[in-house]
């Protein structure tokens, strides 16, 4: 087979397929593909693309893929060539030109060449956005244009996760940790149980007495009292929890005994007693120093029993995240309001407040309106990034005409880390850094986008800043009852609602503005692109 | 021992480098102790490094691929040619 390989600086130029003759006679089909710059990436316009190409490992691999494609598909001959650096808009930037002796096994080299070059050459393309070419090489802002590329939802929130820093702890007395995220980790402060102690009601031995067929009764172990000491010969009655001398070896169950006055007549089954049966040894549930608790849980009732019994009053946590909610857009109007027909009810403030109400670690301000106002829109944003260490914004960042979020957040110092995933809906979604590192999150306007972006992405972001230690949770799955065959290269999230015991079903909906199907659900599964049928999926509720 | 990791496409931009340098533990770190050096000391790669491949003079290395000083290693992330 014939191969030939070419990085070329700049566009390639025309093709003469016709002049190549790898076959020598035999062949009966040649096929040549042109990759040609469009002028849209990433739904930006732009002027060309710089590819970076890293030699000698290009050549070595478009070798090595030339070889394994052809000889799989039986074919005379592969040239190949690829350009590196510029390539304007309408320009030619890869060619691949295969000989056969058919037209079928070209036509499925050609195929299967590209989709594995797409996955195994080391080559990565750049937008020159339109305006810039010629212009020397300037920085230019990441944003999804330019910067990394995100493939899945949680691909892009720990690329933004890395860049903000959770908040500062404080300290609170015990009965106001509930709900709040543990900022340092707990040590025991003595070992628990603190003393040996006894697991039954019944009597404190030593094994060697158990031989003898009666045991007096020397006294008491008392809850609350210094353990007193057990005579040789004799045992001592004892309560669960009770504090046991250090000589116990074991406690006989009172069931076990006969108990004739101030002596015990032991059962066979007491007789073969094993050591340490019914004694809680000091320490075994943790030594002193010991670690009771991680840094990052959020706190609940158990772990307040927890921090009570080892002596801690006042608890370091995470101050509460504060959150402010910036709504846009012109139709939208209070709930309280009588709408015109052109105008919509706000579900996406009360919608949103609600999902971060009664959550011990987040203050969210009450939800701002804005309409469609950019220099309003500019002003509460500053005032919001401000005063929380969150910002919320939803509408108005998709591509549109009124779509001006995305510029407002760059104008005030924001760093766009994430702008439009491939998920619906919330395709438009906007991930930024503020100028003091506070989280900001563009929602997609539609109230069923807002909501499941906010469950799905803004949460998992306040969880990081409320220093969970993991932020993405863990997600229950759910099996999907009479799945549909909707497939989609999309992250598709999907209103369900429970059938059963972790089963759920899909809830018709007449997609991303149909907020009748939305309250219909209990939440949303997560079926990855190109994924159809029963699951089990990953299940995010909206009540958690 | 420290390594050089070449870097390319949204990983040089990034850091703004073309290259970066680890310092490896142990008499024969690999290629799997690099993915984890790297992740903890430039944190911004962190959330990239898991789909993303190491190349040792010129060709995809595996994880239990021992590395040495001379190695030319290149940090293959998600390519876009074509």
């Amino acid at each position: 087979m014939n191969i030939e390989v070419r990085i070329q600086d700049g566009p390639l130029a025309g093709g003469a397929p016709g002049a190549w003759t790898a076959g020598g006679g035999a062949a009966g089909a040649e096929l040549c593909f042109e990759g040609v710059v469009r002028a849209e990436e990433a739904g930006q316009r732009i002027a060309a693309l710089d590819y970076e190409v890293y030699e000698p490992m290009v050549t070595r691999e478009l070798h090595r893929l030339a070889r394994e494609v052809g000889e799989a598909h039986g074919v005379l001959g592969m040239r190949v060539a690829h350009s590196r650096g510029r390539v304007p808009v309408g320009q030619c930037a890869f060619r691949l030109h295969v000989t056969a002796m058919h037209r079928a096994e070209a036509l499925r080299a050609v195929e299967v060449f590209i989709d594995r070059l797409k996955q195994d050459v080391p080559i990565w393309k750049k937008p020159v956005p339109a305006g810039a070419v010629g212009v020397p090489a300037q920085p230019v802002l990441p944003d999804s244009a330019t910067g990394p590329r995100f493939s899945a939802p949680d691909e892009a929130l720990r690329a933004l996760c890395a860049r903000l820093r959770p908040v500062e702890s404080e300290s609170v007395s015990l009965g106001q940790a509930v709900g709040r995220i543990l900022a340092s980790p707990v040590r025991a402060d003595r070992d628990s149980p603190p003393c040996d102690v006894s697991a039954m009601d019944g009597y404190a031995v030593r094994l060697v007495d158990l031989e003898q067929p009666a045991l007096t009764v020397a006294g008491e172990a008392a809850m609350g009292q210094a353990p007193r000491p057990l005579p040789a010969g004799q045992t001592l009655r004892v309560f669960t929890g009770a504090p046991l001398p250090p000589e116990t070896e074991a406690v006989i169950p009172r069931e076990q005994v006969a108990e004739e006055g101030e002596r015990i007549a032991l059962h066979a089954l007491a007789r073969s007693t094993a050591a340490g049966l019914y004694v809680r040894r000091r320490g075994e549930n943790l030594r002193a120093g010991e670690l009771a608790l991680t840094a990052g849980v959020a706190i609940t009732p158990a772990i307040v029993a927890t921090l009570a019994s080892f002596g801690v009053t006042q608890v370091r946590v995470v101050r509460k995240v504060r959150v402010a909610i910036i709504n846009t857009g012109s139709e939208v109007v209070a709930p309280e309001d009588h709408p015109q027909p052109w105008q919509i009810r706000d579900s996406n403030g009360p919608g949103l407040a609600a999902l971060l109400s009664g959550r011990g670690w987040i203050d969210a301000h009450p939800p701002a309106r804005v309409g469609d106002d950019v220099e309003r829109t500019r002003g509460l944003l500053a005032e919001a990034l401000a005063n929380s260490d969150a910002v919320l914004v939803t509408g108005a960042v998709s591509a549109g005409q009124y779509d001006f979020v995305p510029d407002v957040i760059k104008a005030l110092g924001g760093e766009t880390i994430f702008h439009r995933l491939p998920v619906r809906p919330g395709r438009p979604l906007l991930g930024a850094v503020g100028p003091q590192g506070q989280a900001i999150l563009g929602l997609p306007g539609n109230p069923v986008s807002t909501l499941v972006a906010a469950r799905r992405f803004a949460w998992v972001v306040l969880r990081h800043l409320a220093g969970m230690a993991e932020p993405l949770g863990s997600v229950p799955v759910v099996e999907l009852g009479r799945p549909d065959d909707q497939v989609l290269p999309l992250w598709c999230f999907r209103p369900v609602r429970f059938v059963g015991a972790g089963r759920v079903e899909l809830v018709p909906t007449r997609g991303s503005g149909d907020v009748v199907a939305l309250g219909r659900g209990d939440g949303f599964i997560e079926v990855p692109p190109h994924l159809t049928g029963a699951g089990p999926w990953p299940f995010y509720a909206w009540e958690s | 021992m420290v390594v050089t990791v070449k870097l390319f496409g949204p990983f040089a931009t990034e850091l703004q480098r073309s290259e970066v340098q680890v310092q490896l533990a142990g008499p024969q770190p690999t290629v799997a102790d690099l993915r984890g050096r790297l992740a903890a000391a430039e944190p911004a790669l962190a959330p990239l490094l898991g789909v993303s491949r190491f190349a040792v003079n010129h060709e995809f290395a595996r994880e239990h691929r021992a590395l040495a000083a001379s190695d030319e290693i290149a940090l293959i992330g998600l390519v876009s040619g074509g």
